[in-house]
């Protein structure tokens, strides 16, 4: 067996780092210390998006099943990733991903938690984190009313920094599309937000 | 009509500033995964079992126990037989696999185009669902409103607005190179538009006779196919006056 030679990430798209050109040809002939550390290396930005893709109805350890599905999707498509391609390795990566929990999500019908689980209780603003709590569960009830693929077009920018020509590729729309669903995406979290900000 | 959309006035419109901050975004914290994520995929992916489910406490010592029994197991039968230990099989690669990417050959350096400058217009409509055209090329939206153009050339375009029942709008917009939003709240018809007041009928003509009216001319003169016809009436048989 090879020695596991060190991952040398390079910045890529937020939370998802590149893998070097040695890890992944090894990754892509099938070598398991390659997966391994391609698992690693894109687990965490997979899991997040899987996790705010799915709000509410990612609870009780489903977020980590999808998470699993999508990496496990990936890792068997990637020999066929080729760097010539128009994306960049961790864009086909939260591509694949963000397709899985959409099908997930299609899949599912929708399960709205109730307002007291997210803890926008009116007395949670005693601190700095209940206000900080209170507005990450605004921003996942918002996330939760939109539509899937708005939800995905929010978080691969605001949350995964893809451009606009990489999510419009992702999601398999045109870049005015992908700038509609960003506005609806922020009026709803203006929508929220202000409720938590004026009470 | 075109005014400020209804967002918060302190918010830029430019979409690449639409974002939240990146602090308020982070208040949207998200759980990390355990410690065995990662060995629980790699089983997954080299039994080919759709997905192992995270193991509880109790299986899981169980299973430990039972592998190094295994492991134990087959230690000393290695010994006994006192032959070097084989390497662990790579997995089969398929050939697309191992196949190198193709190198695309340099292409000839092109002269540099300098792109018009372009904008987008994003028409916020009331109906929602209204029909809105930029230069007569309609925009559809799966969901309606608002309605996004991108790429116009930065200069004037027309932006109509219709929809049934409500008066249309239209408007010459001069769009810049950044976003324009443009609002437009259309009014409804009103029932005068549709149904015109009622006007005092005019009192019919009297015919000459007080009876039947004259079925053969009934705009006066009886019908007489010998009549000398007037120097405007055109010549039926030399319709081009030769």
């Amino acid at each position: 067996m090879a020695a596991t030679p060190k991952l040398a990430p390079t910045p890529g798209p937020r939370g998802a780092p590149e893998l070097d050109a040695a890890t992944l040809a090894a990754t892509q002939r099938g070598e398991p210390w390659a997966q391994r550390l391609f698992l690693r290396a894109f687990q965490g930005p997979v899991h997040r998006l899987c996790i705010r893709m799915l709000g509410a109805a990612g609870r009780a350890g489903v977020a980590e099943d999808v998470t699993q599905d999508a990496l496990l999707r990936i890792v068997r498509a990637v020999p066929r990733f080729t760097e010539v391609g128009p994306a960049k390795l961790s864009t086909w990566v939260l591509t694949i991903a963000t397709r899985t929990v959409i099908d997930e999500l299609r899949r599912r019908a929708p399960s709205p938690a109730p307002l007291e689980e997210r803890g926008l209780a009116a007395g949670d603003r005693a601190d700095a984190d209940a206000d900080r709590r209170a507005i990450g569960d605004a921003i996942a009830r918002a996330l939760d009313e939109l539509a899937p693929e708005i939800r995905a077009t929010f978080i691969l920018r605001a949350y995964h920094e893809l451009s606009y020509p990489d999510i419009a590729a992702a999601l398999d729309v045109d870049l005015g599309t992908v700038k509609s669903r960003l506005w609806r995406a922020r009026a709803a979290l203006q929508l929220r937000l202000r409720e938590v900000h004026h009470g | 009509m075109v005014d400020a959309p209804d967002h918060d006035p302190e918010a830029p419109w430019d979409l690449e500033e639409t974002l939240p901050p990146r602090s308020l975004l982070e208040s949207y914290a998200v759980s990390e995964l355990p410690v065995d994520f990662t060995d629980r995929v790699m089983a997954s992916l080299h039994t080919g079992a759709p997905r192992l489910p995270a193991p509880s406490r109790g299986p899981w010592i169980l299973a430990a126990a039972s592998s190094a029994c295994a492991v134990a197991a087959c230690v000393a039968l290695v010994l006994s037989q006192r032959q070097a230990p084989t390497p662990t099989p790579e997995p089969v690669v398929p050939a697309v696999a191992v196949a190198p990417t193709p190198v695309a050959p340099p292409k000839p350096a092109a002269a540099p185009v300098v792109a018009p400058p372009t904008g987008d217009v994003i028409v916020q409509v009331d109906p929602p669902d209204a029909i809105v055209r930029v230069d007569g090329v309609r925009i559809v939206e799966a969901s309606g409103s608002p309605f996004v153009r991108t790429n116009l050339l930065v200069g004037p375009h027309l932006v109509e607005v219709e929809r049934e029942g409500f008066v249309s709008w239209s408007q010459r917009i001069d769009v810049p190179a950044h976003a324009l939003p443009v609002s437009v709240a259309l009014q409804p018809v009103s029932i005068e538009a549709f149904v015109p007041p009622a006007t005092p009928r005019r009192p019919r003509r009297p015919t000459k006779a007080a009876g039947a009216p004259d079925l053969k001319d009934p705009f006066g003169a009886p019908y007489d196919p010998g009549r000398p016809r007037g120097p405007s009436s055109p010549d039926l048989d030399d319709p081009f006056g030769k």
